[in-house]
């Protein structure tokens, strides 16, 4: 159920190496990945959502940290708290 | 007995004179449409989302304005550092092209018009008449301070007493002048748009004026989302305290 959930999330989520405070020049919106992992925080806030996952693959265990429009953008594009 | 009748036209013709004043004054105040209601950025057809925000020719900056321009940019470029990341408003003309996508929500009374854009809950008043404000009283900012007026179904909006801003599209300085004209048509499906036209003058960052056209949709019975911006620090400083007063915690073990 996860995967499922995050597959859709990830969609609208970049990956962020740095702080959340940057501009969307970094981020390549037409190129998708999925990645597989358990949910560590995921915060829906301005002006970016933030999700941490916590990932074990052929490259080691960590923790991977993504970024995604404004609370205000995913709730006008459909996201609802539940 | 010829003065009465000649004193009783008099008081008639005041009567009338006050009365087509009357008349007149709510004639021009029915004329000016009530802009008050949600907006968000109309999109021309054929026209991709976003309004055609961006892009544009190249601005008549002067020598100084592209030194400033420039130092700023290889500042931030490396990590992409906005304003807007640090919940800080766009500013004029920024937040009246279009805020960053967002939409924005107008409450128009005689004297004082509100515009409320949703990002960064940026506000703007433009003052009517006897409220607007003398240059005196007026503190600088980001959005400076704006005083408007109706010429016929225009509303004509002056904006000065702007802090210098290099970290927009629209760079300006503390001298820059800008004029907004709105006014209504109506887009192809019917629908009441609202055409803002910009034009900013600034000698000290501009060799000529510099102009901009945004549209705007209504959203009948719209309402704007709340933004809160400033959580992300406050969420850091709490786990900063929790992690403060775990370590300082005395310790449990034997």
């Amino acid at each position: 159920m996860k995967t499922i959930v995050l597959a859709s999330v990830l969609a609208l989520f970049g990956c962020a190496t740095l702080a959340a405070h940057h501009s969307a020049v970094q981020f390549d919106f037409g190129k998708s990945a999925a990645i597989t992992g358990v949910v560590k925080k995921f915060i829906a806030i301005n002006p970016h959502m933030q999700l941490v996952l916590h990932v074990k693959d052929a490259k080691g265990e960590r923790d991977i940290a993504f970024e995604g429009h404004s609370t205000n953008n995913m709730y006008r594009a459909g996201y609802r708290t539940t | 007995m010829q003065l009465r009748p000649r004193a009783a036209s008099c008081s008639q013709v005041a009567t009338s004179l006050l009365a087509c004043l009357l008349l007149t004054a709510t004639e021009a105040a029915a004329q000016q449409p009530d802009l008050t209601g949600v907006w968000t950025t109309y999109n021309e057809p054929g026209q991709a989302p976003g309004g055609g925000r961006g892009g544009g020719p190249p601005l008549p900056l002067t020598d100084v304005a592209k030194r400033k321009i420039a130092t700023y940019r290889a500042l931030v470029e490396p990590t992409g550092d906005t304003p807007g990341g640090f919940c800080l408003g766009t500013g004029m003309p920024g937040s009246m092209l279009g805020s960053g996508g967002y939409p924005m929500e107008i409450h128009q009374r005689p004297e004082q018009i509100m515009i409320v854009y949703e990002a960064h809950n940026e506000v703007r008043r433009v003052y009517l008449g006897n409220r607007i404000v003398p240059d005196a009283d007026r503190l600088p900012g980001r959005n400076g301070h704006s005083s408007g007026r109706w010429e016929g179904n225009t509303l004509v909006v002056e904006t000065t007493h702007l802090v210098e801003q290099v970290d927009q599209r629209y760079a300006h300085s503390d001298k820059a002048r800008i004029v907004e004209r709105y006014h209504l048509e109506k887009g192809l499906k019917g629908e009441s748009v609202l055409v803002a036209e910009m034009t900013m003058t600034d000698p000290v960052f501009y060799t000529a004026p510099v102009t901009a056209v945004k549209k705007w949709a209504q959203v009948p019975n719209g309402h704007l989302l709340p933004y809160e911006c400033a959580e992300e620090g406050w969420i850091k400083r709490l786990e900063e305290l929790e992690k403060k007063a775990a370590g300082a915690a005395p310790s449990t073990r034997p």
